[in-house]
């Protein structure tokens, strides 16, 4: 076999293997669940806190876990442009539970006050 | 409105004065004044001046259509081979193909569409924001070129927030 014959196998090989792969990855990606859109869940938050400027954040996920962080993410991009400050120091609060009935228990602290209970564990508080 | 004008001033000042008689450097030269553009959007966010910025980019567009001078187009040279061009297309089919699923894997886009260049662009595309909040520390990747951001806004503030205008500049883009 020629070095240009074994040239032109080898270039094939490598394009059928890279169009497999595509293929694949492509198929994989079609029968996953797509995720719910981010402002499913945050455009109500959004509207609420239009023209806060700036919000802290409140979750009963720890943002240094994955879990955390993702949420945390998910709801910056979802009440831009909001910015959310991952901590509890701002006025305004948006709170981001993963289990909505703990809602009732963190609004039991003196210096919280309700501003809109959005649901589905999203709410609005400030500080007193 | 502005927006617009400059925008088809930009394109076709662009196109008659860089490429005339090629038809891909035509393509290339729109592409640059659309790329112009999009920018402009960032410039005008960080100087507090979207409409001075637009009437620049339209200033510039028209002067575009007053340069006389012709950019003389090289000539291509052969014709692909059928196996290339068949590659080209299985390649380009492939790629389209994991273009639609990520979409549809992705719908708000992956980590750097929803933390770079949405989300910017949410501050380009509402009302004027204070640039401290546009470029607060909460927010990553401060420096990141303003084009893609600026892309996506200005589409946002042609159609309104809709989910296909980024999916649209990412093909435009791929494709081009």
């Amino acid at each position: 076999m020629s070095a240009r014959r074994l040239l032109w196998w080898w270039a094939g090989a490598c394009a059928a293997a890279g169009i497999f792969c595509a293929a694949f990855e492509a198929a994989q990606l079609f029968w996953q669940p797509a995720p719910d859109p981010i402002a499913n869940r945050y455009a109500p938050a959004r509207e609420a806190l239009r023209g806060a400027g700036v919000a802290g954040f409140l979750s009963d996920d720890p943002l240094d876990g994955d879990a955390g962080a993702l949420r945390f993410h998910r709801a910056l991009y979802g009440v831009a442009p909001t910015v959310l400050r991952p901590n509890s120091q701002e006025r305004v609060l948006l709170v981001d539970l993963a289990h909505p009935e703990r809602l009732a228990r963190l609004l039991t602290a003196p210096d919280l006050r309700l501003r809109k209970d959005l649901g589905n564990g999203l709410a609005v508080v400030e500080k007193r | 409105m502005i927006a617009l004008v400059s925008l088809a001033l930009l394109v076709s000042g662009a196109v008659r004065a860089l490429a005339p008689r090629d038809r891909a450097f035509r393509a290339a030269a729109a592409a640059l004044a659309f790329g112009v553009w999009c920018s402009a959007l960032g410039a005008g966010v960080l100087l507090q001046a979207r409409t001075a910025v637009d009437l620049a980019c339209a200033l510039a567009g028209a002067a575009l259509w007053l340069i006389p001078w012709r950019a003389d187009a090289p000539q291509a040279a052969g014709r692909a081979s059928w196996p290339m061009r068949a590659l080209v297309l299985v390649n380009a089919a492939g790629a389209a193909a994991g273009f639609i699923a990520t979409a549809h894997a992705f719908p708000d886009g992956g980590w750097d569409a929803t933390m770079m260049w949405n989300l910017r662009a949410r501050f380009f595309a509402g009302d004027p924001q204070p640039l401290q909040l546009v470029f607060d520390r909460a927010l990553y990747h401060s420096g990141y070129p303003l084009l893609v951001s600026g892309g996506v806004a200005r589409l946002w503030i042609l159609f309104g927030e809709r989910s296909w205008a980024p999916l649209a500049l990412g093909a435009a883009f791929a494709a081009a």
